[in-house]
């Protein structure tokens, strides 16, 4: 009898952790293959950022482009943050991302990244900034695209580089100089609102392909030129002019290439 | 046999609830990695401490930072270590040097700053920079002028180092070390770095006299019409404010301070104000190590304090002169009871 209790215990035991072996990782894991479909309320959405000088695809290290000031240059490393991704629905409601993403134009695998649940329905933008918010620039102690080891972060004064262009240029002057722009701090957070025209999201995956085209973020609306303004550490006062610039260009070099 | 039984269901328990905790290792680390709670001691003169929750601090994290501070794995050239111009002996500050030589030999631009008590700090550097204790970790590391190493070569010597990679699993967890857990590591240590068992300490606990220049000393140093050290060097706990105070040493900035930080201008040649514990051992004095003697600093403020409109405004208004030489001797004398000898000599601060 108390063999038999033992053995029902050690039974009960066994089931018990069964039950909570099969409990545990559901909320992570994916799921059981269902008994029956349940249908889909939900899509698949890439984001894809294309980088190019004016509808050039970006060669490095080569003194190919010009800008609309006249300057010659070159793109040695062209890296900068998107994050806060928001799709704006017709009805005006939004779905925030709370997402950091650093594109290094170099490395194509760098360009995308997607969002696996998107609430089926019909969005007319996509919101994100260009640069990383307040919350978040100021500690490096953070994984991911936002590790200290991506060489975005000042270790000398603790916050990101938004956007980070190194190269050459020519100078009105003659010869090459070097062109370094490190683009940040809080002041700099870029808003980037981008209207979609109707896009639909129904059980299926789809691509949004941003265009981010360089030229543009040195012409329009503000023209930037390189002479006697070609290294910007985002550091002193003197950098707050060039910062509000980019700022407002930002918001015009950022484009819907298409949709897929 | 029944034993057996029972042991087996339990086993299977067992085994279930840690398949079950291991998801939630997020929010309990502990069961998975088997690390020890780090119980701060902190002496009777001193406030707690505030320990952020992304960092608590264990045993094996302590020690794996302490290991890393003396590590000179993290230099380009595997020569220097964090320990090379923190020196225990002189509060972890860089011996007499005024500005320490990198691996490149190149000297820096200010002093090192001592270490201790770092845990009542909110920012590092002496211009505030970094934004916390694990932020600063990342600073030396990368300066050209100190160990002049990025971060993607000292990440991977630590992941194909033979005993690092398991180290850090215990504490982190993860598949491989990355750079938040480096700087982790290190706070963990740094923050294990508390003095207050000075003679200073000794006397508040009644447990000894000062003598009666020290006390005379101490009279002095609150007194608002001589030392006035008070108002930014606070008298006991911590002795300072820790924040950031133009104190005239100069007019016309070769170094912003505070300003190159915030871009505020009214920031104009500020500097952190350091802890006056232990100061006796850390000369050389000031943000660039300008000043060798106490002596020196005490002329300073008496009477060489430069005045411009970014002056601290409690300097401003203090009379030139006020202290005798015989005052300025005894603020000295009364310095010299806040060191604290074991805090230097404590054997789980040193290289292990």
């Amino acid at each position: 009898m108390f063999r038999k209790c033992v053995l029902n215990f050690s039974f009960i035991l066994s089931a018990l952790a069964l039950i909570v072996t099969t409990d545990a990782c559901r909320t992570k894991d994916k799921p059981l293959t269902p008994v029956s479909p349940v249908p889909r309320t939900k899509g698949k959405l890439t984001i894809k950022f294309v980088n190019d000088v004016d509808g050039h695809t970006i060669m490095f290290d080569t003194l190919a482009y010009t800008n609309t000031a006249g300057n010659k240059y070159s793109v040695g490393l062209l890296k900068y943050y998107v994050s806060n991704f928001t799709l704006v629905k017709q009805d005006s409601s939004t779905i925030n991302f709370a997402n950091y993403k650093l594109i290094n134009a170099a490395d194509t695998a760098t360009c995308h990244f997607a969002f696996d649940s998107v609430a089926n329905g019909d969005y007319t933008a996509i919101r994100f900034y260009l640069g990383i918010d307040s919350g978040h620039n100021h500690s490096g102690t953070q994984a991911g695209d936002l590790d200290p080891i991506n060489a975005m972060i000042w270790s000398w004064n603790t916050g990101y580089m938004f956007l980070k262009h190194e190269g050459l240029f020519v100078p009105t002057a003659g010869g090459t100089s070097i062109l370094a722009y490190h683009y940040g701090t809080d002041i700099a957070l870029a808003k980037v609102d981008i209207p979609l025209g109707a896009f639909a999201v129904s059980n299926n995956d789809r691509t949004i392909v941003i265009r981010f085209n360089l030229n543009t973020l040195y012409s329009a609306p503000i023209v930037v030129d390189f002479n006697n303004n070609n290294i910007h550490e985002s550091t002193t006062f003197d950098d707050v002019p060039w910062i509000n610039s980019l700022k407002r260009n930002f918001a015009s070099a950022f484009t819907l290439s298409s949709v897929e | 046999m029944k034993l057996t039984f029972l042991k087996t269901g339990i086993l299977s328990l067992l085994a279930g609830l840690l398949v079950f905790n291991a998801c939630k290792k997020d929010k309990n680390p502990d069961i998975e990695t088997g690390v020890t709670p780090y119980t701060l001691v902190i002496p009777a003169g001193l406030p707690p401490m505030d320990i952020p929750a992304t960092n608590p601090m264990t045993v094996e994290g302590v020690a794996l930072g302490r290991r890393l501070f003396y590590d000179p794995i993290l230099s380009h050239n595997l020569k220097m270590s964090c320990g090379s111009c923190h020196n225990q002996s002189y509060a972890f500050s860089d011996s007499t040097r005024r500005y320490s030589i990198g691996i490149d030999n190149i000297a820096g631009t200010r002093n090192a700053m001592n270490l201790f008590n770092l845990g009542y700090q909110k920012q590092f550097f002496w211009d505030g920079g970094a934004a916390s204790l694990e932020d600063q970790v990342i600073g030396p590391i990368q300066n050209p002028v100190e160990m002049h190493e990025d971060l993607v070569s000292a990440i991977n010597k630590l992941n194909t180092h033979p005993e690092y990679p398991a180290l850090f699993k215990r504490v982190f967890g993860g598949d491989s070390i990355n750079t938040p857990m480096l700087m982790k590591a290190i706070a963990q240590f740094e923050r294990t770095l508390i003095s207050g068992n000075s003679k200073y300490d000794k006397y508040k606990k009644g447990e000894l006299s000062l003598t009666a220049q020290e006390t005379r000393g101490m009279n002095l140093y609150q007194d608002a019409g001589k030392g006035d050290c008070t108002h930014c060097h606070s008298l006991g706990s911590t002795f300072s404010d820790f924040g950031y105070k133009n104190n005239g040493i100069d007019s016309i900035y070769t170094d912003a301070g505070r300003y190159r930080i915030t871009l505020n201008p009214l920031d104009s040649g500020k500097f952190k104000t350091p802890s006056l514990r232990n100061i006796a051992v850390t000369a050389p004095y000031m943000h660039d190590g300008r000043f060798t003697t106490l002596q020196q600093c005490l002329d300073h403020y008496n009477t060489n304090f430069h005045y411009s409109k970014h002056l601290d405004p409690a300097i401003a208004i203090s009379v030139k002169g006020r202290l005798t030489a015989q005052d300025m001797t005894d603020i000295i004398a009364f310095l010299g009871t806040l060191t604290d000898e074991e805090f230097m000599n404590n054997p789980d601060f040193k290289k292990p």
